[in-house]
């Protein structure tokens, strides 16, 4: 389903974009803005902070349309610009590291595992936390590889990074994060 | 020794995974892992916890907006840069094609005919033909032609001028149909 629509509806609706149509922007954007706002709120750990930087995101994409490259994926351009708007905010602020976690609780529906909800529930929270103790850089590439779905190649191109910085990031991230599983014995059987 | 070459392999499997995952490595390299990874537990293992990472951050659900607030979002974003690009509505290509093709011809057309004007001898005036009631008429007439079975009690004069009207307006609807 996701790949009928980035094949035949998005071409589509981006041309229109370029040519300036703000319904179809709307269209496209809709696709997107749980994910965008998402990934937003995990790079800024604050999710009114990410409200806005959701809207400048919005009006950048918008603006910056007139040089969107068909050739690249729509996502790694939406979350290259997002991920810079991100970046801007939090040099601006001068976040150093975790300040006051907003994510939300999540919900969970089945009310017979509680047992499981429970341990679900602080695993998520728990690898929250772990992403959020990430040094900025290595955050910044483990949510974009996450959320927008880009090649290392890609995420290396957007954010103006050699291949082998990216994969140096990744590396280390994943190696913090892997431990956070350990603890749940998600590995081992 | 195939274990320090094991080892060295598994190393350099490290260094790899992350192209390996996208695929973005040469086939014959993306090829030689995958054989490596057939018989070899500890990179399983380590392709495994990445992805286990991965679809654990996958499953932590998404964090909440009111989706009114959202499209509040979106369409003051919209308006902050309506005034920056106008829409144009697009024209669609086989419109821009057909006006390539046929404007140029109908302007070669128009000017062919204004050097060699045709001409017409449509100038006469045509009395406005009223088609229903010709046709009713010319109706009854065959009617009373066909009852009259006896032509010969039929005087020859009136046969005459009947079929003479007949004429004239079976005529007059041909020439009214070739215009
Ligand atoms: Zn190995």
């Amino acid at each position: 389903m996701m790949q009928l629509r980035t094949k035949y509806l998005e071409p589509k609706l981006i041309s229109q974009c370029i040519m300036g149509d703000p319904h179809a922007y709307s269209r496209l954007i809709a696709h997107y803005q749980q994910n965008l706002l998402t990934f937003l709120t995990r790079m800024c750990n604050d999710k009114n902070q990410a409200e806005d930087l959701f809207q400048e995101t919005l009006i950048k994409v918008w603006r910056n349309f007139p040089k969107y490259d068909h050739r690249h994926k729509f996502s790694a351009w939406l979350f290259g610009i997002a991920r810079n708007v991100a970046i801007d905010a939090l040099r601006k602020k001068k976040v150093h590291s975790v300040i006051n976690y907003t994510d939300e609780v999540p919900e969970y529906s089945d009310p017979h595992d509680v047992a499981g909800e429970v341990e679900a529930e602080e695993l998520h929270n728990d690898l929250l936390d772990a992403i959020n103790k990430l040094p900025e850089k290595q955050r910044e590439i483990f949510l974009l590889r996450q959320h927008s779905h880009m090649s290392f190649r890609e995420i290396a191109a957007a954010t103006n990074q050699p291949l082998n910085t990216v994969l140096g990031h990744m590396h280390y991230a994943m190696t913090k994060l892997k431990k956070v599983l350990r603890d749940y014995d998600i590995n081992e059987q | 020794m195939i274990s320090t070459n094991n080892e060295k392999l598994c190393e350099r499997f490290d260094d790899e995974i992350w192209l390996y995952l996208d695929g973005e490595l040469a086939k014959t390299e993306m090829a030689s892992w995958e054989n490596h990874l057939k018989k070899c537990a500890s990179c399983q293992k380590r392709l495994l916890e990445i992805k286990s990472v991965e679809l654990a951050y996958k499953n932590v659900p998404a964090v909440k907006f009111d989706a009114k607030q959202l499209q509040k979002q979106i369409s003051r974003a919209e308006n902050t840069v309506a005034s920056t690009r106008r829409y144009q509505p697009p024209v669609p290509p086989i419109f821009k094609v057909l006006g390539g093709i046929l404007l140029p011809i109908a302007a070669a057309v128009m000017f062919y005919l204004r050097l060699h004007p045709v001409e017409t001898e449509q100038n006469y005036n045509w009395e406005p033909i009223n088609f229903q009631q010709t046709i009713t008429e010319i109706d009854s007439s065959l009617n009373a032609l066909s009852s009259d079975l006896l032509w010969a009690e039929t005087g020859e004069s009136a046969w005459d001028e009947m079929r003479m009207d007949l004429e004239y307006r079976i005529e007059d609807i041909s020439e009214a149909l070739k215009e």
